[in-house]
């Protein structure tokens, strides 16, 4: 998952920067609301976190601009300002939600995580497909009630594959969202993961979830197709 | 209640323009009567010296013809009688009038001094003497009386007294009148300074005008200065705030994250330290400024700042799907600055939608107060929820926490002390019940 972070306090931002990455989220920094809409404008991300009070470029107008340029991802206001006046400001100028400074970091990861579900359609924590359960809430996997045990980019892949069931993926979507800028796009190291998971999450007398299409992508595939 | 300038100033100009026309009446009914009875002295003084002209010596007593200067002397029951008495009294001559006629001559008394006309007013008559030592006649001492019925003179007087009475009253009646066109006239500029600070009050209107006459244009511009200086240093005080809270609040959530990310020993005591400093920021912040809210007050409508409320709180608990129901009557509006009504019924709604299950209800409606007077009115909204409620024995606490920053619990809200707060400081109540449907009902007053 590919999140913009907009905030001007350089310290708050890099500890931002740091817990996000921690929790498996890649992140894009910007200083301002001129950096900041130039990165909205340019990537596809799946969620952003804005301060409102930032240099060149209000937080609010910087959502108003995205929101009017058809930017549709889900957006978080992050804010010391907390009379109400603002708040509603803020939802009414576009955002998704609203926490106030100083916040618990749990809490900013949870919401952050019902916002980018929220945007792909699911309304619970929980996405389960023929016996196959992913909590994105706790980043737990189960198939057929056993805990699948998967590493921290496994999990990333599995979980961006379900968010979005049956559309192509293409692995250039997969390392946009999921890996840094600095990573070698040549590599096959995403066929090599998508391997893998496909190998964990076998049974015996079913097909495979994850289908390849050639030239495309992936496809998570679902029971109603 | 003190008297009103349009009372003070018709009661002042009714009681001197009383006292004028009441002088002015008493001068020309005292001028006119005056002038009456020196004409009617100067008429008799003429019949005397006409009665003088004529007279004729006999002996030490005089005679008269018949043939009399005045006509009316020799009329009957004419109204001008004349008589001629010696030094003692005895009646000399008497005019054929006099004759004829009832009146009698009043009682004699003594002859006045010799050359000069003596007036007497008796009852129904004027009275002239004139005594006189005729040389020709002995030097005898004769005294000419000449009378005449006041009648005609009485109603000739109250014929002007009617006159004067209807033109004064006239007059009276169109000062009265012209008075309350003046006073009316007078006093609209400051009906209009008045209607345009009520319209300050209500918001419709930022500024008063500048078309005052010049004694109420410095008042005009010293009230503009005012809130002017007002609204200038309350929107300071608020950016100074809003700093504050800026620096304050991301240092702090700096060391906190700073602080979970590595646990240590007394790392617990140092969140609750953090805990407290940060509500003890919150809620000093927020009271700060709402303390600072506006001398004027509008009123503000409540249907739409709920309506836009509930719609954007909703925005951020959409996965809950709450099941809304707001019943809020149009065109009520209550008397309390919209950012502080934001924040009264944002922190209570919030908590709604944080706390139900999957219900919210939100109503309005005047409250009904039994005793209070109709400026006192007051709005009752109700914000009630399906979640777990508050247990009777916290719902006064919730409320006050805060009010002390050492009695703040870590990690707790302080919205609803906040919101205590500011309801208060506008003379409105707010209470925690159990509502219908299981949860909090938080019911509120607030003035309308």
């Amino acid at each position: 998952m590919r999140i913009l972070l907009v905030e001007d306090d350089i310290n708050l931002r890099t500890q931002l920067h740091r817990h996000l990455e921690d929790s498996g989220l890649v992140v894009d920094t910007a200083e301002d609301g001129e950096v900041g809409l130039y990165y909205g404008r340019e990537y596809d991300y799946d969620a952003a976190i804005i301060d409102l009070g930032l240099p060149k470029m209000d937080g609010l107008a910087l959502i108003k601009t995205l929101r009017a340029e058809c930017r549709d991802f889900p957006m978080l206001i992050l804010t010391a300002r907390e009379h109400w006046e603002d708040k509603v400001g803020g939802l009414e100028a576009g955002a998704d939600d609203y926490l106030t400074k100083p916040f618990h970091m749990e809490e900013l990861l949870a919401r952050l995580n019902a916002l980018i579900r929220r945007s792909a359609g699911f309304a619970s924590p929980i996405i389960s497909s023929e016996g196959l359960i992913l909590d994105t809430a706790k980043k737990e996997v189960r198939l057929d009630g056993t805990l699948i045990e998967l590493t921290a980019f496994e999990y990333k892949v599995l979980e961006y594959l379900m968010l979005s069931p049956n559309r192509v993926i293409s692995k250039t979507e997969l390392t946009d969202h999921l890996y840094d800028q600095d990573y070698d796009r040549d590599s096959n190291v995403i066929e090599v993961f998508v391997g893998r998971l496909r190998k964990k999450l076998a049974r015996t007398a079913q097909p495979a979830q994850i289908r390849t299409v050639r030239g495309q992508g992936y496809r998570f595939v679902t029971e109603s197709t | 209640m003190k008297l009103g300038l349009q009372k003070r100033l018709i009661i002042i100009t009714t009681l001197l323009l009383g006292c004028f026309l009441g002088i002015t009446g008493w001068v020309l009914d005292r001028s006119f009567t005056a002038s009456v009875e020196a004409g009617a002295q100067e008429q008799l003084r003429l019949v005397v010296y006409g009665l003088m002209g004529i007279a004729e010596e006999s002996g030490s007593s005089l005679v008269f013809p018949d043939v009399l200067p005045e006509p009316r002397l020799s009329q009957p029951e004419s109204g001008l009688y004349a008589a001629v008495q010696d030094a003692q009294g005895n009646l000399i001559w008497s005019s054929p009038s006099l004759q004829t006629s009832d009146t009698r001559l009043s009682e004699f008394t003594q002859p006045g001094v010799p050359g000069s006309f003596q007036f007497e007013k008796h009852g129904q008559q004027f009275d002239m003497k004139y005594s006189v030592i005729w040389v020709a006649a002995d030097e005898s001492l004769f005294t000419f009386r000449v009378m005449t019925d006041r009648k005609s003179y009485r109603s000739e007087i109250t014929e002007f007294r009617k006159n004067l009475t209807i033109g004064l009253v006239a007059a009276t009646v169109l000062f009265i009148l012209g008075q309350f066109v003046a006073v009316a006239w007078g006093l609209r500029p400051i009906r209009s300074m008045e209607n345009q600070v009520r319209q300050l009050e209500s918001g419709s209107r930022k500024r008063l005008g500048v078309e005052f006459p010049p004694e109420l244009q410095g008042l005009a511009a010293n009230l503009d200065r005012y809130i002017e200086h007002e609204e200038n240093s309350r929107i300071r005080y608020k950016m100074a705030m809003e700093n504050l809270a800026h620096s304050l609040k991301t240092p702090l959530a700096v060391v906190r994250n700073e602080l979970q990310s590595e646990k240590k020993a007394n790392s617990k005591l140092i969140e609750e330290q953090l805990d407290h400093m940060q509500n003890t920021v919150r809620y000093q912040l927020s009271r700060a400024s709402s303390a600072q809210s506006s001398l004027i007050i509008g009123s503000v409508p409540l249907a739409p700042l709920i309506q836009r409320l509930v719609s954007a709180i909703s925005k951020a608990y959409v996965e809950k799907r709450i099941e809304l129901d707001v019943e809020v009557q149009e065109n009520l509006s209550v008397r309390v600055n919209e950012s502080d009504l934001m924040e009264i019924l944002g922190n209570l709604i919030e908590n709604a939608f944080k706390y139900g299950r999957s219900k919210i209800r939100v109503c309005a409606h005047p409250a009904k107060n039994l005793t209070m007077a109709d400026d006192l009115a007051l709005i009752e909204i109700s914000i009630e929820d399906d979640g777990l409620g508050v247990k009777s024995a916290m719902r006064k606490e919730v409320l006050s926490r805060g009010t002390r920053a050492d009695t703040s619990i870590a990690g707790q809200g302080i919205g609803l002390s906040v919101v205590a707060d500011l309801v208060a400081s506008y003379g409105g109540s707010v209470e925690i019940l159990e509502a219908d449907m299981g949860g909090a009902r938080l019911k509120l007053t607030l003035p309308a």
